[in-house]
């Protein structure tokens, strides 16, 4: 048995390829690139990147939707995809909230059919007060049960996508991009709910959004894809101190700040272009095309996601000139100075 | 009714060609569109008002359902049925152009007021090449002349590069942004004096977006045309904006300058809604919400439409309240703003609940 210390989940050198058709030749897309991350009982960590980076493939492969082409994933030490009961009994301990809450349950079904789905597929038990109980954790009246999904809000939907994702007590709730269909009040609902549901029930989430402001505010740790690859992975709270990555530091000058006067003073590290093609990925440091510090030598040599400082990691040539293209926001002037002294 | 002023100054000057600038090349008055049989339905946009000037941008925000982009296609004169504007007046230019035909209109949009749309995948036709799509745009107002040269300039004006090469390409050849761009430069293309933008970069990725906001607070700049942008995005609102309209159960709630919005906001729902974007700053903290959800709108709404959310709800809010003006430039639909009571954080009436 896999023994209780190690990590919930470790991702080692997990890649996918995918056989597409471009311009009527066969090409393989590589949507994920080696990629290794862990989780720990109880913890969240975030992953941020815009469209194409590969978050969703990573998402879909840890619950086990997708089986990687390269690379294991390991809950509690044991293949995910192992053959037979051990490997079945251990996908079926991750669960998945989708992003769109009304195209995630059947319309046909009621609410309450559609949560019990997962109690049922592992024992047919009773399953009406579980339903019950479990609505009204998420702060859903347990009438809602027997409604159709259309006869719920958008914000409702959700609630009830994650009431479906917990009710069979899941170790881990992989969200990939579960806010991004709601409006901005009820999506602060939800991040509270979440953080509440995870003191009371210790559930990890893996939390999958492009919105990094959502991803700071939910996560304990962060990681940083760019076209199927991590290129930083820290703590939050080191992460809003100083970004070591390039694309980290544009990614946050491009997340605007709810708040005009900041907006208007601090420095915006514009970006040239657009996210190259994951079929044909640039060579050396894939960001190099669109870095503002890139020189010769990284579209030669591909960097190695190494460490730095405390629980640090980043894909950089030069992760002590990164400071140099950003505002030290919002901490006060010399938060750069502090970042370059860590390197 | 106080609503009505008695003297508009501009008015008395739009009989003549040359405008000031603090002339409103928009002005909309109790503009009120409903979905549905006259007396039935819903009412989406429910007498509201509002004016853009020349190189000003004003935002339009607001959560799904709030009437914002129902508003947008109002002044397009695009609602489709079973939509109708039922009332009030779009006083484009001088002219109200809700009484025009729509051959008028045709002509009006495109020079006098383009419009960028939120899809740019449905907003270009996937069979034709955008050469010729913007060439239409030339086309509808008779600019003949010079189209190649004309649409390539347009193209080369919103950072696209090799702008006589994409002019040939179809739109399912390019990047979300690069069709985005083509989309704003569509727009843009016969130079009109007020962009109407709903949520143009809400299908972006944030650097992308980033890209398309400056190009956009550029255009408006150099030519100095109004922006109406159309946003549930504080952040785009705060970087963009010089004022901001606040819609809320298809009205206006509040209506100040940028840095007033969001430094006195003078309505709970504003307050509430700038509560509510994550802060970056403070990890795994619960943030403060608004409870609850905006009301059906199906249904007939009675007294203040934000009642049942709001944490400073008394007996006065049972009657519905005006927008009305409480400071300069400021203007909010609640009544304890417009008795000057403050909004106290504290207490019990606390307005920074953690609802989940």
């Amino acid at each position: 048995m896999p023994s209780e210390n190690r990590p919930l989940l470790e991702v080692e050198g997990v890649r996918k390829e995918f056989q597409v058709e471009s311009r009527g030749e066969k090409a393989r897309l590589r949507a994920v690139d080696g990629v290794s991350l862990h989780l720990a009982h109880g913890e969240t960590l975030g992953i941020v990147g815009e469209s194409g980076c590969g978050k969703s493939t990573l998402a879909r492969m840890v619950v086990g939707l997708e089986r990687p082409t390269d690379g294991r994933i390991l809950t509690e030490g044991g293949d995910i995809w192992a053959p037979g009961k051990a490997g079945r009994t251990r996908r079926a301990s991750f669960q998945m909230v989708f992003q769109n809450p009304s195209g995630s349950m059947n319309p046909r079904r009621s609410v309450g059919a559609s949560v019990a789905e997962p109690l049922r597929a592992r024992d047919g038990s009773k399953t009406r007060q579980a339903v019950a109980a479990m609505l009204e954790r998420v702060g859903l009246n347990p009438d809602f049960a027997a409604r159709r999904p259309h006869q719920l809000s958008g914000g409702q939907q959700q609630r009830a996508s994650i009431a479906r994702a917990l009710i069979s007590n899941p170790s881990l709730v992989v969200h990939d991009e579960s806010i991004a269909s709601l409006d901005i009040s009820l999506q602060a609902q939800i991040l509270n709910l979440l953080l509440d549901l995870q003191q009371e029930m210790g559930t990890s989430y893996l939390f999958i959004s492009h919105d990094l402001a959502a991803v700071q505010m939910i996560s304990h740790r962060i990681v940083v894809m760019y076209l199927g690859e991590v290129v930083e992975a820290t703590t939050v709270e080191e992460f809003s101190r100083q970004p070591l990555h390039p694309y980290s530091v544009s990614l946050r000058s491009a997340t605007l700040v709810a708040d005009p006067k900041r907006e208007r003073n601090r420095p915006h590290v514009l970006l040239k272009g657009d996210v190259p093609s994951p079929l044909d990925p640039p060579s050396g440091c894939r960001f190099h095309t669109r870095c503002p510090l890139a020189v010769d030598i990284c579209a030669r040599e591909k960097p190695q996601l190494r460490k730095i400082g405390n629980a640090h990691m980043v894909a950089c040539h030069f992760p002590e000139r990164t400071p140099t293209i950003t505002e030290a926001v919002p901490g006060p002037r010399g938060t750069g100075a502090n970042a370059t002294e860590t390197a | 009714m106080r609503r009505a002023a008695a003297i508009r100054p501009e008015t008395l000057a739009c009989d003549g060609t040359d405008q000031l600038s603090d002339i409103p090349v928009l002005r909309v008055e109790d503009l009120v569109t409903r979905f549905g049989p006259p007396g039935k339905g819903l009412i989406a946009v429910d007498h509201v008002s509002f004016s853009v000037r020349r190189g000003e941008t004003l935002g339009l925000v607001g959560e799904s359902g709030s009437g914002k982009s129902a508003t947008a296609m109002s002044l397009l004169r695009l609602v489709g049925r079973p939509g109708h504007i039922e009332g009030g007046r779009v006083v484009l230019n001088g002219v109200d152009i809700l009484p025009l035909s729509q051959d008028d209109i045709r002509k009006r949009r495109g020079t006098e007021y383009g419009m960028v749309f939120q899809n740019p995948m449905t907003a270009l036709n996937p069979v034709f090449s955008i050469g010729w799509q913007m060439g239409e745009a030339l086309k509808a107002h008779g600019r003949s002349h010079g189209r190649e040269k004309i649409i390539e300039n347009a193209l080369r004006d919103v950072g696209m590069p090799d702008p006589h090469r994409q002019a040939r390409s179809f739109p399912h050849q390019m990047s979300g942004g690069m069709r985005q761009r083509v989309v704003i430069a569509m727009g843009l293309i016969n130079e009109p004096q007020l962009l109407i933008a709903d949520e143009p970069t809400t299908a972006l990725d944030v650097t992308i977006q980033a890209q398309v906001l400056e190009l956009m607070k550029n255009l408006t700049r150099d030519k100095g045309a109004a922006l109406l942008l159309i946003t549930h995005n504080m952040g785009v609102i705060a970087r963009m904006c010089d004022r901001v309209a606040v819609m809320y159960a298809g009205e206006i709630v509040e209506e100040a300058p940028v840095d007033e919005i969001f430094e006195n906001a003078r309505h709970p729902y504003t307050r509430g809604l700038l509560r509510s974007v994550p802060d970056g700053a403070r990890p795994r903290e619960k943030m403060p919400t608004l409870p609850g959800e905006p009301p059906d709108m199906s249904q007939p709404q009675t007294g203040c439409r934000f009642r049942p959310r709001c944490a400073f709800a008394d007996e006065r809010c049972a009657t519905h309240p005006d927008l009305l003006e409480i400071g300069n430039g400021h203007k909010s639909r609640c009544w304890p703003a417009q008795a000057g009571e403050a909004f106290d954080t504290a207490g019990n009436r606390s307005e920074t609940a953690n609802a989940v």
